[in-house]
């Protein structure tokens, strides 16, 4: 069975039901970028450090490699290309949704999202990448 | 051949109104079952994602939502 990995769209709305599926829940470095990055007290940080450190553990935290950044930066020049997404955007729009893709292909996982239009985008040119609406994934 | 493609598509068979391709074959939260007995690291990353997620509700209390 594959694994969901969570965007971090997904945070604010189902707290009770992370936690509640934390021990089948994959995280991206990616996500706990986003969340250490907008967080503002230090007690937070330290959660968020002991919460790295006990994912690591656990083995449920994907960190994407430099293949990852690869192939991501190549999804999204595809985008590009095709014109899905203006030529005029910085480099990095997209770039962390497309790292968190990318981390879920390589390790036989789903995307759960809030962020459907991102990521439906990213389908288009990363055609083995499984998305599912949090809405629908936690009904 | 083209007229069936069209269902498809119209029914969820391969991209469905959302955009997403069609996501009925993934499993939904309530398939993974909670362990009744949790090995130590299992053990740490609930204590860890209990008290993370905590925070992280606290802080939306006192500052807003910004990561998204």
């Amino acid at each position: 069975m594959a694994f969901p990995l969570l965007d971090t769209s997904v945070f604010p709305t189902y707290k009770k039901q992370i936690e509640k599926r934390f021990e089948f829940i994959y995280f991206s470095t990616i996500v706990l970028y986003e969340l250490t990055a907008s967080s503002v007290d230090q007690s937070t940080l330290q959660k968020y450090e002991r919460w790295k450190i006990a994912l690591n553990k656990a083995d449920r935290l994907l960190t994407p490699s430099m293949n990852d950044y690869w192939v991501a930066a190549n999804a999204v020049r595809r985008l590009r290309l095709l014109k899905l997404i203006n030529k005029n955007l910085a480099a990095t729009v997209l770039q962390n949704d497309a790292l968190i893709a990318r981390s879920a292909h390589t390790h036989d996982c789903f995307v759960v999202t809030e962020n459907v239009k991102d990521f439906s985008l990213l389908q288009k040119v990363m055609p083995k990448l499984e998305v599912i609406p949090a809405a629908e994934f936690f009904s | 051949m083209g007229k069936k493609n069209e269902n498809e598509n119209k029914t969820g068979g391969n991209q469905i109104s959302n955009g997403l391709r069609d996501y009925s074959h993934l499993p939904r939260a309530k398939d993974f079952k909670p362990s009744k007995r949790l090995s130590r690291e299992m053990q740490e990353l609930k204590k860890a994602t209990r008290e993370a997620l905590k925070a992280l509700e606290e802080e939306e209390k006192k500052y807003g939502v910004s990561f998204t």
